[in-house]
């Protein structure tokens, strides 16, 4: 497995568990969206480039924030996999339990977030949104920066340094909403003239490179916190977080 | 004057000729990636003290997205906003200037190509004619904005981050420096969404931090590293407790390396090196909190409680200090200075502290650290101790009394910049200004009747280069000193 897949999907076992089985398929298909996009990030196919760059650096967000929010709050991705089990389940509808970038990542603004007549139903459990940075983030992010030694963690965590800890996932939000916009239109195929203009190779490599980062930076935070699933413990979360970034670091 | 030390002079990477940036300027991997950031697409905000090296970064960037160059993904055009009438307009005025300088700066890229490019001074104009330029070329455009926040002045930001907003397209990818005091985007720019922030930080711990000092060192300063190094030194061990001892800051480590290079022993040892700190903290550091002062504007009475907490720091003898985040949001403008002059960098927003409560952590210029170090001797043990990265943070914490003393004085809106009164004569060749103007330039300029360095700064080019004795590289380097002077 690749290090960053162990960073964000943990070390499940298929066969113990149903969320085991979950993570297990997820991590499978997040180290081959690993290797595709580092094979991509060095081509000089220009055309190649265009084409599947955004294609998979959104595709490692979604696959690494499944896993990162199965996680977290199994009975998410549990649920799903209960409702594509069923035999009323068919792949040529729109499924309204499936995964969704805005309401499982993102989440909606909130304003007031403990007000006094605070409902259950009311409550977004958006992986980087307002509930789970008081719930979750704060925390963990307090204790990653307790928790790894100065000169330990290499470029990302010199970088992951300056994120305070109340502010975690606003930026964690603000990156990965940037990413995932500008990856979606070549997904849509938004454009209606040569997309090269706006997915240069610079242009995807970075955005490859920045949602490694982004992959890295909310996994290795995740396992800092006793909450998470299948956590890995701090130090070698710290030896994967180090091992990933000589591995993808171009 | 050698061709050599004329260039070790020169601090701003401004200053250089393009033929010569590329020779005398190095990047690390870090700074590779910041700069593949400037060139792809999409919003960046680069932050980072004085002298961290941001305009080089962004001169870098714009000098791979030449208009001619058929292989670069995108066209650049840089834009310094060093420009006075800028600094002191607000709101639709400013608007319209900093059209017009945009529109100068795209038709002069334009000329060296057989594309087309015409606006009037409207942002809507400017952004029609830069779309319009960007589908003859079939190419992105990047806007690299210099300079664009002054730090004694934050009142014209909102508009410069409602017009950075405002040009940011598919096609345009806008970038911009700024310092990081900097917080008022205005009500338009959310600083989270609207763009990504890139902290100018180079710390040790980053991949390639003693190679990029090495390389630096023999790009210009040859004859120093054909210096013998006692036995004590290697040139990497040198380079590097150079690079980390000035926090990473690139235009220190070019004094601290002319300071050096002064030195009359034979060989380079760890006496040199003690030397030049000691050197460095009388004549460059210590001065530049005074030099600083006439900048901030109303932020000028922050000069005295930053020299206080300055004290206070490196009298902890600790290569890094932790303080109360109590501590730090109440003299905040303080720390902020301090950063910016060199004498901290923020290493960590948030750590858990032995005293209780949470801190930041900065690191301290050792140059700085080194006036306190009894006898002033750098040892062996000293030079090994410092140049690890796992030593204990000393803490400062809210309940002590160390800081109880320092009072954030009443700031004033609306203040000038002192700087702009000072006469000419305080820009002539000095510590501060190691390529500052002559004495003859300084008579010519005052017989021309130029007194104050407002007025030189609004001098047109054109009227300096009427001057006696005055070329297009005296006006130019007129033009850096005042440049320097009011925004470095």
């Amino acid at each position: 497995m690749h290090p960053l897949t162990e960073l964000a999907c943990g070390e499940p076992k298929p066969t113990t568990s149903n969320i085991g089985e979950i993570l297990t398929h997820l991590s499978l298909t997040l180290d081959r969206l690993i290797v595709r996009s580092v094979k991509l990030r060095d081509t000089d196919d220009q055309v190649e480039i265009a084409l599947f760059g955004p294609v998979l650096a959104r595709a490692l967000l979604e696959v690494a924030f499944t896993s990162l929010l199965g996680r977290l709050d199994p009975f998410r991705v549990l649920l799903v996999r209960e409702f594509q089990k069923q035999p009323s389940y068919v792949v040529d509808r729109r499924s309204g339990v499936a995964f969704n970038w805005q309401p499982d990542v993102q989440g909606d603004k909130v304003t007031d977030l403990f007000k006094a007549d605070l409902k259950l139903k009311d409550v977004p459990r958006a992986l980087l949104g307002s509930y789970y940075q008081e719930t979750f983030w704060r925390e963990a992010c307090q204790s990653l920066l307790d928790t790894v030694p100065f000169h330990r963690g290499a470029d990302w965590m010199s970088r992951l340094r300056l994120v305070d800890p109340e502010t975690f996932a606003s930026r964690a939000r603000g990156e990965s909403e940037r990413i995932y916009t500008i990856c979606s239109k070549g997904v849509h195929h938004e454009f209606v003239i040569s997309p090269g203009a706006y997915y240069d190779k610079g242009t995807i490599q970075s955005l490859i490179q920045r949602s490694f980062e982004l992959i890295g930076m909310i996994s290795i935070t995740a396992n800092m916190c006793e909450t998470l699933a299948f956590r890995t413990p701090a130090n070698r979360a710290i030896d994967l977080y180090e091992e990933a970034q000589r591995e993808l670091v171009a | 004057m050698s061709a050599q030390e004329d260039v070790n002079l020169r601090l701003a990477a401004e200053d250089f000729e393009p033929g010569d940036f590329r020779k005398y300027h190095k990047f690390s991997k870090n700074d590779e990636r910041v700069i593949s950031k400037l060139i792809a697409h999409g919003p960046i905000l680069l932050q980072g003290g004085r002298g961290s090296g941001k305009s080089a970064l962004m001169i870098e960037a714009k000098g791979r997205l030449n208009i001619n160059n058929q292989a670069a993904p995108a066209c650049g055009v840089y834009l310094s906003l060093r420009h006075m009438p800028l600094l002191r307009s607000s709101g639709a005025e400013y608007e319209r200037i900093f059209c017009e300088l945009l529109i100068d700066i795209v038709q002069r890229e334009v000329e060296q190509s057989h594309y087309q490019f015409s606006a009037d001074a409207s942002l809507r104009s400017v952004q029609y004619g830069i779309a319009d330029l960007s589908r003859q070329m079939n190419k992105r455009i990047v806007l690299l904005f210099d300079d664009a926040a002054h730090i004694g002045r934050e009142a014209s930001l909102a508009e410069f981050f409602d017009i950075f907003r405002t040009l940011s397209s598919s096609i345009v990818s806008c970038k911009a420096t700024i310092y990081p005091g900097v917080t008022n985007f205005g009500t338009r720019f959310d600083v989270y969404n609207d763009a990504t922030v890139v902290d100018v930080v180079r710390s040790e711990d980053q991949a390639g931090f003693g190679e990029l000092f090495v390389e630096i060192m023999q790009a210009r300063f040859p004859q120093l590293v054909e210096r013998p190094l006692s036995s004590d030194l290697r040139l990497e061990s040198l380079a590097r407790f150079l690079g980390k001892s000035v926090l990473g800051n690139m235009r220190s480590f070019i004094f601290a390396c002319n300071t050096l290079n002064e030195t009359d022993e034979k060989s380079i040892g760890l006496a040199s090196v003690g030397q030049t700190f000691v050197s460095l903290t009388t004549n460059y550091y210590w001065p530049l909190l005074d030099e600083v002062k006439p900048k901030l504007g109303k932020y000028e009475p922050m000069i005295e409680p930053s020299r206080a907490i300055a004290e206070l720091l490196f009298k902890l003898s600790k290569t890094s200090v932790l303080v109360h985040r109590e501590i730090v949001s109440r003299l905040l403008k303080a720390f902020e200075i301090l950063e910016y002059v060199g004498f901290i960098g923020k290493r960590e927003s948030s750590r858990s502290m032995k005293s209780g409560g949470r801190g930041c952590r900065y690191a301290l210029n050792l140059c700085m650290l080194f006036e306190n170090v009894p006898g002033r001797r750098l040892t062996v043990d000293l030079f090994g101790a410092w140049s690890e990265s796992n030593e204990e943070p000393a803490e400062i914490h809210v309940k002590g009394t160390a800081t109880s003393n320092i009072r954030m004085p009443v700031l004033v809106d609306g203040a000038e910049l002192e700087i702009l009164a000072e006469p000419i004569e305080n820009l002539r060749k000095s510590q501060i200004y190691p390529y500052g103007l002559t004495d003859r330039m300084i008579e010519t300029l005052q017989q021309a009747g130029y007194a104050n360095v407002k007025q030189l700064s609004e001098a047109p080019e054109e009227e300096l280069d009427k001057l006696p004795w005055v070329g297009t590289a005296t006006v130019r380097r007129m033009k850096n000193v005042v440049g320097q002077a009011i925004w470095l």
